[in-house]
Formats: structure tokens, C-alpha cells, sequence
């Protein structure tokens, strides 16, 4: 086999692993605040991506889609947050993984409905559609390099959002003990619901992001769902270095499997995760404080 | 009065603990409630502030009634709060720790001030704002506990236990600088297992057993009355 080959094809698991690191992110930094493990996750993916299909639909620009997706599904994670998820706080953590479960389906039902159940082809924006050179010498897709640039400007925000400012400091901190930073007058309700739509609103711009290079029908967030939790345990629960880290690993486990054995593909990250866990059984990074 | 309890009752689910307790704390007082294991100290001080919800009576501060209010709002009223285990907040730093106690306080806007300020009163810190806060000893971290209050220039702390397991030397170290605390002006409710330490810097002392106040009175009347001290304070 041509060494070219397996370059590109580590290229092809790095811009699917950014997939799942900017969905395990959100998942993470959801989880680690409010502990609310988000079953409506994978649907929100979807939603973006059809919220992207929508704008494409009605403007013809992709642009304006990747802004738009976000913004909608990070604004349908604030209300869900305020009118759903809100009343269960201070119960049982299963309460609001039960609701966010069902509220999947019924996300799931609505694009069927006015959607319909097949897929939707997605076209890459010209400016993205040609093949790029690589370090001359192989081409790889522009818009999958953009995939890749994108994930990395936006882990780089949220570092920064994360570590730089008095929002972040209270995150961090309400990850830690969410009863002492209310005991200092901090409102940790309206950093909850912050959160949740930040974490929704990352799942939108993966949905977005993910369209023109997997097909977009309505259980697309599925099958994505099931990975990302893989990827967010073997990363460590609610943390943010091994959401990153594991992402990669997992994109670059399916390419690989993919070029050699295909028949593995689908289950290498099943099989990474078995071992991890039995090596680390809290994950990469999991004894670590969470979002650090 | 500057903080007042009215009767009020507070459950931990089916338990009742807190039983009709009516406490009173003035301004520029040191006010400490004393009691055995178990009484309803800590439950008291987690009720005024809206951590224990309590489910009757009502509970004023400086003339509005703050019963009703979540705990942040009340803490941006002026009331500070040490908490008995000190809740230092883990993965920040000693300097973090204090920048969150301003964020939504009055004083936000003077952090480095005030922070400059607390080091004035707790030399040690003032070395390590850049150490983790969990790192620092025991009595180091009650320091911190205590400087994170007093940051926002509170009307009123509410103190928990500030000299459990410190070794003799750091009481005394603790019960100084409460007294300097409330000389420049702070209001304090403390409570304590040493009662030697705080009554004997108390005006007035309440004594609580099983939820209910059982006595109050002068600070050092009641840490000279042998009867109380055998009935409701003894192991
Ligand atoms: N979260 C809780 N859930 C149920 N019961 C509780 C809870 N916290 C305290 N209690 C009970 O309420 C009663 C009063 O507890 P509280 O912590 O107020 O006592 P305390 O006077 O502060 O005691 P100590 O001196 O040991 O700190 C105790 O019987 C305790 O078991
Ligand atoms: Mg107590």
C-alpha cells in the first residue's frame, strides 16, 4: 500500500474525530456542570444539520447555515433547559436522562414529519469543493481541512472562555462545588442554562459541520450518539483535555480499521474502549478534576 | 436589629430539625450559638441562607424579608458565610477563590484592593495567591475560608466552626481576628464547639438543642452557668 495512502487516510480520521470531539465536548461540559447526561444530544446534531439544510434551502449560503445551525439548536438547549430540565434539578441524576431520552424520539418525529425519512444531500460550498495539496503530496478534500481548522479554532475559544474569563473561573469552579460558589452570591441557574446552550449549540455546529461529508436523514444522531458517549468515556467524564483527545483517537481508530480491516470499523471503538477502561477504568483523563 | 429568625421551622425531608428557633443578632454584635452534636447550629445558618429551606417563619435582614430568596441574592445582600468544612473550591487558586467571592459583591470592581486588603490580614495568604487552595494546611485554608467572606465587605458573617481541628495556638490566632473582624465594624454570628474561645469573646450566646433554643442570654453568664453547660452541652 502506498504510504500517501495512509497519510490521507489519518487526515480522513482527524476530520471525523473533530466531529466527535466538538460533540463530546458539548456532552462533557454538560455533564460536568449540571451532571445531566444529555440523551437528546445525537438529535441535536441532527437538528443542525437540518437546520443547515433549511438555510442552504432558503439562502443558497453555506456561510450563513454554519452560524444559523448553532444559533437555533443552542437556543431550542435554553428553552429545553428552562422549561424541561430545570424542575429536575436537586432530584435523582436518572430524571432528566429519562426526559432528554425521550425528548430524542420526539425531535426525531418532528424532522420525519416535515422532513420526511430520506436523506438529504448536502453539498460542501464551492469555495471548499476542490481538492487541497498537502504539504505537495496528496490532495486531500479543502472542505474536510476546514472541518479540522474550524474544530481547532473553536476548542481554542472555549480554552480561552474557559480559562481567561470570570464566566469560565465560575464554571469551573460550579464543576467543583456548585452549593459554596452559590454561597458566594453567584447565580449557578443562570450559568446552568448558559451551559446547556453552549454545549446544545456546539452539538448544532457538529450537525452543521458533519452534513456534506455523512448523509443527513433523521437518525443520524443515533449511531453518533452511542460513539460520543464512547468517546466521552474513554476521555473521562466531564473532562474537556480527554473529550479532545479521545475524539481523536476514536476518528483515527475507525480511518485506520477502515484502510486495513474494514469489517472492524464499525466496533474498533467499542474495542478502544475496553481497553482504556481496563487499563484506566475512569477513563484518560478522568482522575483528573472535571473540565480541567 | 440587623438579622432576625422568627420562628422558624426547617425539615431534611421528613425530619424535622429546626423547631420554632427565634434568634436575634444586632448590628456591630458577636452573637454565638452554642450547642452539642447534632443540635440544629449549622442548619440554622444554612436556613437564613436559603441552603435549608425553611418551610415556616420568617427571617429578616436590615428590615426586608429575605425568607423567600434564593441563596445568591442573599448573599448579595451582605450576609458572608464560612462554612463549617470550609468548602474551599478544589483545582483553583488561593487568589481564584477570592476573585469569585467579588465577582457579584459590591466590591467587584476593587479586586485587586480588596484582595491586597485581606493579605493585610492574613500575612500567609498573601504569599501563596498563586498556590492552589486545597493545597494549603488546614489551618491555612480556614484562613482562606475567612478571607473569602470578608472580601465582599459583608454587613454580617455567619462563622461555622472556623477552629474545628486547629491545633490550640491557631484558636487563639482565629479568635483574634474574628474580634478584629468585628472591631472594623463586621457583625458576627458564630458558632462554636469551643465554647471557652467563643463566649469569651461573644456580647450574647444562644444555646440550641434537639432544633429548639433552649436558652440565651449574656455570653458569659451562660459559659458560667453550670447547669446549662451539664444539660445541654455536655457529651
Ligand atoms: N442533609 C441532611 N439530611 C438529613 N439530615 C440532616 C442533614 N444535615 C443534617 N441533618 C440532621 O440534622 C440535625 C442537625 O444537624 P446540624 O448539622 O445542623 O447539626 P450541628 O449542630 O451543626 O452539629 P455539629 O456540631 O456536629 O456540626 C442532625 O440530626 C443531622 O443528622
Ligand atoms: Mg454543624
Amino acid at each position: 500500500m502506498e504510504w500517501t495512502a495512509i497519510v490521507m487516510q489519518l487526515f480522513t480520521g482527524l476530520s471525523l474525530g473533530m466531529l466527535y470531539v466538538l460533540l463530546a465536548l458539548g456532552l462533557s461540559i454538560i455533564f460536568g456542570l449540571l451532571t445531566v447526561v444529555n440523551f437528546a444530544h445525537g438529535a441535536m446534531y441532527m437538528w443542525g444539520a437540518y437546520a443547515g439544510v433549511a438555510t442552504v434551502a432558503i439562502t443558497g449560503n453555506f456561510w450563513l447555515a454554519l452560524l444559523v445551525a448553532p444559533l437555533v439548536v443552542g437556543g431550542y438547549g435554553l428553552l429545553v433547559e428552562r422549561t424541561l430540565i430545570r424542575p429536575l434539578y436537586g432530584r435523582d441524576i436518572n430524571y432528566p436522562l429519562l426526559l432528554t431520552f425521550g425528548l430524542q424520539f420526539i425531535m426525531i418525529e418532528i424532522i420525519r414529519i416535515f422532513w420526511g425519512t430520506s436523506d438529504y444531500p448536502f453539498q460542501a460550498p464551492e469555495a471548499l469543493s476542490m481538492p487541497l495539496e498537502i504539504f505537495g503530496i496528496f490532495y486531500f478534500p479543502a472542505y474536510r481541512v476546514f472541518v479540522i481548522g474550524l474544530t481547532v479554532v473553536i476548542c481554542f475559544v472555549l480554552w480561552f472562555f474557559l480559562e481567561r474569563t470570570n464566566l469560565g473561573l465560575i464554571i469551573k469552579a460550579g464543576t467543583r462545588d456548585s452549593l459554596m460558589v452559590k454561597a458566594l452570591g453567584i447565580d449557578m441557574g443562570r450559568i446552568w442554562w448558559l451551559v446547556f446552550g453552549i454545549g446544545s449549540a456546539l452539538a448544532g455546529i457538529a450537525g452543521v459541520l458533519a452534513a456534506p461529508i455523512r448523509s443527513v436523514f433523521p437518525e443520524m444522531g443515533l449511531a453518533m450518539l452511542v460513539e460520543c458517549f464512547v468517546v466521552v468515556v474513554v476521555g473521562g467524564m466531564g473532562s474537556l483535555k480527554g473529550a479532545i483527545l479521545s475524539g481523536i483517537i476514536m476518528g483515527e481508530a475507525i480511518a485506520i480499521t477502515t484502510l486495513f480491516y474494514p469489517q472492524m470499523a464499525d466496533i474498533v471503538i467499542f474495542l478502544v474502549m475496553a481497553v482504556v477502561l481496563l487499563i484506566r477504568p475512569s477513563g484518560l483523563f478522568g482522575r483528573a478534576g472535571l473540565l480541567e | 436589629m440587623l438579622l432576625t429568625l422568627e420562628n422558624i421551622n426547617t425539615y431534611y425531608g421528613l425530619s424535622h430539625i429546626l423547631q420554632g428557633v427565634s434568634l436575634e443578632v444586632d448590628s456591630r454584635e458577636i452573637v454565638t450559638l452554642v450547642g452539642r452534636n447534632g443540635a440544629g447550629k449549622t442548619t440554622t445558618l444554612k436556613s437564613i441562607l436559603g441552603i435549608a429551606p425553611i418551610s415556616s417563619g420568617r427571617i429578616r435582614f436590615q428590615d426586608t424579608d429575605i425568607s423567600a430568596l434564593p441563596t445568591h441574592s442573599i448573599i448579595q445582600k451582605g450576609i458572608a458565610y464560612v462554612p463549617e468544612d470550609r468548602r474551599i473550591i478544589p483545582g483553583l487558586t488561593v487568589r481564584e477563590n477570592l476573585k469569585l467571592a467579588l465577582m457579584k459583591s459590591k466590591n467587584r470592581d476593587r479586586e485587586e484592593e480588596m484582595i491586597d486588603r485581606v493579605a493585610q490580614y492574613f500575612p500567609i495568604l498573601k504569599d501563596r495567591l498563586k498556590q492552589e487552595g486545597t493545597s494549603l494546611s488546614g489551618g491555612e485554608q480556614q484562613m482562606l475560608a475567612i478571607a473569602r467572606a470578608l472580601v465582599t465587605d459583608p454587613e454580617i458573617m455567619l462563622i461555622d466552626e472556623p477552629t474545628e481541628g486547629l491545633m490550640p495556638l491557631l484558636v487563639e490566632t482565629i479568635a483574634e481576628i474574628i474580634q478584629t473582624i468585628h472591631s472594623n465594624g463586621v457583625t458576627v454570628l458564630l458558632v462554636e464547639q469551643n465554647m471557652e474561645m467563643a463566649l469569651s469573646i461573644s456580647h450574647r450566646a444562644y444555646v440550641i438543642d434537639e432544633g429548639r433554643i433552649q436558652t440565651s442570654g449574656d455570653a458569659r453568664a451562660i459559659l458560667n452557668d453550670e447547669e446549662i453547660a451539664c444539660k445541654y452541652l455536655a457529651v
